[in-house]
């Protein structure tokens, strides 16, 4: 059962990993990011509350079902941006500086897939882990989601400062 | 959109508090925000795609 706890709240840190990124992207490389990559964002933000569901009622399908919903919402996001590179031809060379010759997108697209994937597959072993009357939080797994508030944390102070209240960027990449 | 932000902001402080009803109406709210955003981003005359 620890295992499995273990893995959930690494699960979290791969996908905080992707925003802390994008947060260095945003500080250490100034690189703005553009309003569906905010999107997207918010759909990894959906995928690490439903596991951190997890870390803190104990494993329930309900909280893969929130994982899935967030991801697919955060798929669309991520697609629709990767099909308006693909459609502008040859001239786009994509947004922003690519991680490991693809874009920020891309990746998000993966991790959106993955997320569902792996959803899919504790889903399939759902017998193996049956909640245990109590529920202990190990210390872990309360830093980790602890961590991933203070990055939602950063995100809702990054995100005030460069749009307000606004859907952002309104003039094109913001300057 | 740091609106949007909040909404998740305040579910994840639901989460911590354990109160399970509210962080999912809050992240129901903000999931369902995103969704709004995202469809104004498809079809507003600003340029927002990129």
């Amino acid at each position: 059962m620890n295992l499995l706890k273990y893995s959930n709240s690494i699960c979290i840190l791969i996908v905080c990993s992707i925003l802390m990124g994008a947060l260095y992207f945003q500080f250490g490389l100034h690189e703005d990011p553009c309003p569906l990559c905010l999107l997207q964002r918010m759909g990894m933000i959906g995928v690490i509350f439903g596991l951190s569901l997890n870390s803190i009622f104990g494993f329930d399908a309900k909280h893969f079902g929130i994982v899935i919903i967030s991801a697919v919402v955060g798929a669309v996001f991520s697609g629709r941006q990767v099909l308006l590179h693909i459609c502008n031809g040859l001239d786009d060379s994509g947004y922003g500086t690519p991680v490991f010759g693809l874009h920020l997108y891309t990746w998000g697209v993966l991790i959106f897939i993955a997320s569902i994937l792996g959803s899919a597959l504790f889903l399939l072993f759902s017998n193996s882990f049956k909640t245990a009357t109590v529920h202990r939080i190990l210390k872990f797994e309360k830093y980790v989601v602890y961590l991933s508030t203070l990055i939602v944390l950063i995100n809702i102070i990054a995100t005030f400062f460069e749009c307000q209240f606004g859907p952002c960027c309104e003039d094109g990449p913001c300057k | 959109m740091s609106l949007i932000f909040f909404a998740y902001g305040l579910s994840f402080f639901m989460l911590l508090k354990k109160d399970k009803k509210k962080a999912y109406i809050f992240f129901t709210l903000a999931l369902l925000a995103s969704i709004g955003m995202f469809f104004y981003h498809t079809t507003s005359t600003l340029q927002l795609n990129f």
